[in-house]
């Protein structure tokens, strides 16, 4: 008999062994291998940051977006379901058939997703009484112009991550920092607020100020596109840089297409051809030789270079100029674009020395703009040049070179030989509006911004590129009382490694001459009704630099000094008369500006307000009727917001 | 009338009360709480339904008490019958439910057929060695094993092989009180305990062969006892291996591998599933539980069977150790009055009904417990008087009723032996 108690004894002394066992010394790892399994969290969305010009304009806002789903399997749905899908039918204006499909044919048992409600269906939803309805809370990218810009924005994917242009550039910035909030789940993944758990809010992204300008984008967008129009050109691109800075003023392509649909146009009309599109520069390429040329001594401007009838032949290839001009000074080898003048020069260089100028203007290297998917072009090495080559690179063939390498190189022209970093974003700042960088105070990379020929050079070409738009092959870029220097360049496309019968039509150039703001290239690819960019691509600049005026107030100023009489009546409010995109800014991003809260439900109202900072205190229910300050006022100290049922 | 109550045994009536009262506890949390919108149809009603049950119980065990001895030794047999008959009854027309097919309904009511049978089952065997005492032979003692088989079979039928064998487990139990010398149910025993320590860890199983004959030889100072002893559980081992290596298909041996050893990390998201959900339940506990209605693994219906099988896993985590430990104290007061009356009561029917309920409750105990804590294989066993189930309720509260009963009226005894 004892020997049975003891051996029951010993049992329970082993059950009760494990016991404490697993309470006490597993306890521990077992607890966290259940909490693993049960505790779950959401994640509270980051609002993706805007993107402003450089005024603040709110280019790229986000919109809430509402989903409605729909947890069938909720207890009490069954038993009434005919009356709740009715009930579902009312609220959001769906066809109780369509409703029931996507029930019917839902992946997941307990979560289907019915659609996108506006916020008056999601304030009806919050009322009714259907249960296991869910609202999914999301923000929708919006770009308040539509394709004002769209190539510099570019555009996110359907989570909102950039896929192109400054959205993908800056994705890491514009992204934020989700947080999450602890929630405990139970087997089925039914899950609940964890009150005790943790609550991590998120950070929202960084808002991006841009050195473009809404309107000056504008201007350069509707002329690059009337330009296109008028050439019957197949495709353009345009960039305006500030040549003392860097700063990019506009860029703009044709065809563009809509961020907020981007898949409303095909993928060639997304490419950023400014800095994706590589072409043979044709006469702008002169700059290079020129400089080399004159940097190095091997010529004065005023030598006189005999251009005989317009051709000349190099080892058996023969060279033409347009017209013929004879005996002309070298100024006038770059005014009149003589290809026969300039390889007479060019033959004075050593290959080396056209290389390393070309290098050094940054022909075969990156930018560096702050936009994804620049080239860099193709600058060959001498020791693959041909005898021809020295001659063809310096009129701009065998190389190719990006419209915006040509623009910095002009740019360093402009600013007395210096190459500079262009940029497109200005600032970043975070969701308070605190500045957290500044582009001008960043070290701008150590190879971008060199030296490429003395101010002396730089002084002593400019007026032979003031005579190229004065009295040379661009006259069509003149703007009255404005000095404006610049070059033409025509080339010949090359289609599958043929020249075939296209040409690109250039136009690069900056102003004012002796002071320049501005240096802005027109590129015109396959134009038909001429191949001359001094025809076709000249215009386009001419209009945009009388347009923007009005918007450089110091290039105003210099006009009005240098020419009294001048009248500024037509350009000066063309700011105002410029047609801003498709639709207007829905929201203001700016904290200082009050958004119109009308119409929406108090929580909705408050969460509007949070976003911007405020913190609310809610007494009563209903919709906001009536508010102050208004909208688009700047916030005051004292928000009152009128509720009615 | 007066005696009788005052030979009733109130701590039995008191432990009875706590391990209901922590069993309603129990399954309010695991089937009102959280945890309520997880389960399944029925599930949700099981508070209510067992509420319902403690009640019938309450009302029945007075009615057992009521009822004078005598009826209960002379209809013994025909109880057992009855109990047969409803088993039978259930394997042929009885609905399945949860796979075993032991439910009869009379209308819409439904119990188990095999609950109740351990009440008749017991009765019976305690009449059969309560009838020759003074002559008992061998033959008594097959008989009643016998009895005990024949149900476990039909419950074997039935699909429901873990309460056919608390069945079995009564054997021992049984032989032991008929006086079969312990050596003998030591020997009847070794091969299931060697079998399954083989199945689980080949070394424990040699090792308790070697302990077994050395303890039966130092106890008996018997060289062939302990050659038997060593041949029995060698034998075991040798035709597990031949079985497990030459016979069974790879399949097979792996779900036996899986059913020993459950939390093997090939067998996590099937047979294991149950043992580490569990585990991690009464892992959270730590020693004085998160709280009645505050378990994160139950309220969450993470544990399988909550309110049945598993409720042991439920009083772990929201009571926590002292909990746990409250309710196996009141368990093992429980069986020390028990065993108490059983050694005290000379009375072979009375002792016998008494050793048995004794042995039902802490076998079912044991394995119970057993299972939850990752002791022992995971066998449908729930635990007695805590988990939901009113058939099973029903059961043990009406053999502690007769219990009582036996115990209340011991001074009649005498007059039936």
């Amino acid at each position: 008999m004892y020997v049975v108690l003891t051996l029951l004894a010993l049992m329970l002394l082993l059950i009760v062994g494990q016991l404490a066992w697993i309470h006490l010394v597993d306890g521990e790892e077992l607890r966290n291998a259940g909490l693993r399994q049960v505790r779950s969290q959401i994640v509270l969305a980051a609002e993706r940051g805007a993107i402003v010009d450089q005024a603040g304009r709110a280019l790229v806002v986000n919109t809430p977006r509402y989903d409605l789903a729909l947890d069938p399997m909720f207890p009490g749905f069954e038993e009434r379901r005919a009356d709740y899908m009715a009930q579902l039918a009312i609220i959001t204006g769906w066809r109780p058939s369509s409703i029931e499909e996507r029930v019917k044919r839902r992946s997941s048992p307990q979560y289907v997703r019915l659609g996108e409600i506006t916020p008056a269906q999601h304030a009806a939803v919050d009322t009714t009484d259907v249960p296991g309805l869910i609202v999914v809370e999301s923000f929708t990218r919006q770009y308040n112009y539509g394709t004002t810009a769209a190539h510099l924005l570019g555009h996110v994917d359907r989570d909102g991550v950039g896929q192109a242009g400054l959205e993908l550039e800056y994705d890491g910035f514009l992204q934020g920092i989700p947080g999450r909030r602890a929630l405990l789940r139970d087997r089925r993944g039914y899950r609940r607020v964890d009150a005790a758990g943790i609550v991590v809010e998120p950070i929202d992204g960084q808002t991006i100020v841009l050195t473009i300008d809404l309107i000056r984008q504008t201007i350069l967008e509707e002329e690059l596109a009337r330009g296109v129009q008028e050439a019957r050109a197949r495709r353009g691109s345009a960039i305006a840089v500030d040549p003392r800075t860097g700063a990019i003023l506009a860029m703009a392509n044709i065809p563009s297409f809509d961020p907020n649909n981007p898949l409303g146009t095909p993928p060639h009309t997304w490419r950023n051809t400014a800095i994706t599109d590589r072409l043979e520069p044709g006469s702008s390429f002169k700059l290079v030789g020129a400089t080399a040329a004159i940097d190095l001594g091997r010529t004065s401007m005023d030598r006189i270079i005999d251009t005989g009838n317009g051709t000349l032949n190099i080892f058996g290839h023969v060279m033409h100029d347009v017209h013929a001009h004879g005996e002309i000074p070298f100024r006038d080898v770059i005014t009149m674009s003589s290809n026969v003048g300039m390889a007479k020069t060019a033959q004075r260089l050593s290959q080396g020395e056209l290389y390393s100028y070309a290098r050094s203007f940054g022909f075969g290297q990156k930018t560096w703009i702050d936009l994804p998917g620049e080239v860099s072009g193709l600058l060959k090495k001498t020791t693959r040049w041909s005898k021809i080559t020295l001659t063809s690179m310096a009129i701009g063939y065998e190389v190719d070179v990006t419209p915006l390498q040509l623009l910095m190189a002009y740019a360093a022209l402009a600013n007395g030989g210096l190459l500079r970093q262009p940029y497109v974003v200005a600032e970043r700042r975070d969701m308070t509006g605190r500045v957290l960088w500044r582009a001008a105070d960043a070290p701008a990379r150590q190879d971008s911004v060199r030296r490429v020929m003395d101010e002396a050079t730089a002084r002593a070409l400019l007026p032979a590129f003031t005579g190229v738009v004065g009295r040379g092959t661009a006259k069509r870029a003149q703007v009255r009382g404005l000095a404006i220097a610049g070059k033409t360049g025509t080339a010949r496309k090359v289609i599958a490694g043929r020249y075939g019968g296209g040409y690109r039509a250039t136009f690069v150039g900056f102003y004012p001459a002796e002071n320049p703001q501005v240096a802005m290239i027109v590129v015109m690819d396959e134009p038909r009704t001429s191949i001359y960019g001094g025809v076709v691509s000249a215009p386009v600049f001419k209009r945009v630099a009388e347009r923007w005026i009005g918007t450089l107030p110091q290039v105003a100023e210099q006009l009005i000094a240098g020419d009294p009489e001048l009248d500024l009546a037509d350009s000066a409010p063309a700011a105002q008369t410029v047609r801003l995109g498709a639709s207007a800014p829905v929201q203001d991003t700016q904290t200082m500006l009050m958004p119109d809260l009308t119409g929406l439900s108090a929580r909705d109202a408050r969460q509007v307000l949070r976003r911007r900072g405020l913190s609310v205190r809610l007494d009563g229910h209903g919709a906001v009727i009536r508010q102050y300050p208004a909208p688009g006022d700047s916030s005051k100290q004292e928000i009152v917001l009128t509720l009615q049922r | 009338m007066s005696t009788w109550v005052k030979n009733l045994d109130y701590w039995i009536i008191l432990c009875w009360l706590c391990l209901a009262a922590i069993g309603l506890v129990a399954i309010y949390s695991a089937t009102q709480g959280e945890a309520h919108q997880y389960l399944g149809g029925s599930m949700k009603n099981n508070f209510d339904r067992q509420l319902l049950w403690v009640g019938v119980a309450a009302v029945g065990m007075v009615i057992v008490c009521l009822i004078p001895v005598r009826p209960y030794m002379e209809l013994a047999f025909v109880g057992y019958g009855v109990c047969i008959l409803l088993l039978v009854a259930a394997l042929m027309l009885g609905r399945e439910v949860g796979g075993a097919r032991s439910w009869v309904y009379i209308g819409s009511y439904g119990f188990q057929s095999s609950e109740l049978a351990k009440v008749g089952t017991i009765l019976a065997v305690a009449r059969i060695l309560s009838a020759n005492k003074p002559h008992r032979t061998g033959n008594t003692s097959l008989i009643a094993v016998g009895l005990l088989s024949l149900p476990a079979v039909l419950i074997i039928l039935q699909n429901d092989t873990g309460t056919a064998l608390t069945f079995i487990g009564l054997i021992p139990v049984v032989l032991f009180c008929t006086g079969t010398s312990l050596w003998a149910v030591t020997l009847l025993l070794t091969p299931a305990i060697v079998g399954y320590l083989y199945i689980w860890y080949l070394p424990a199983a040699i090792g308790f062969a070697a302990a077994l004959a050395l303890a039966l030889f130092f106890w008996y100072r018997d060289i062939i006892l302990a050659g038997a002893g060593a041949l029995v559980s060698g034998g075991t081992i040798a035709t597990a291996y031949f079985a497990m290596e030459k016979l069974l298909q790879p399949h097979h041996v792996a779900r036996i591998h899986a059913f020993a050893n459950p939390e093997a990390e090939e067998f996590r998201s099937g047979v294991g599933f149950h043992l580490m959900q569990s585990k991690a339940a009464i892992g959270s506990g730590g020693l004085s539980g998160l709280g009645f209605m505050e378990g994160t693994q139950t309220q969450g219906a993470w544990i399988p069977e909550q309110s049945t099988d598993f409720i042991f896993s439920v009083i772990g985590e929201e009571l926590g150790f002292l909990g746990a430990i409250g309710l196996l104290t009141c368990f093992a007061l429980l069986l020390i009055r028990l065993v108490r009356f059983a050694g005290r009561i000379t009375h072979p029917f009375a002792s016998t009904v008494i050793a048995c309920t004794a042995g039902l409750i802490l076998l079912q105990v044991y394995i119970n417990v057993g299972m939850v804590l990752g002791l022992l294989p995971v066998i449908g066993i729930p635990l007695p008087l805590v988990s939901y189930g009113g058939s099973a309720f029903l059961a043990n509260s009406i053999l502690l009723a007769i219990v009582l009963n036996l115990c209340m009226r011991r001074r009649e005894l005498s007059l039936y032996a």
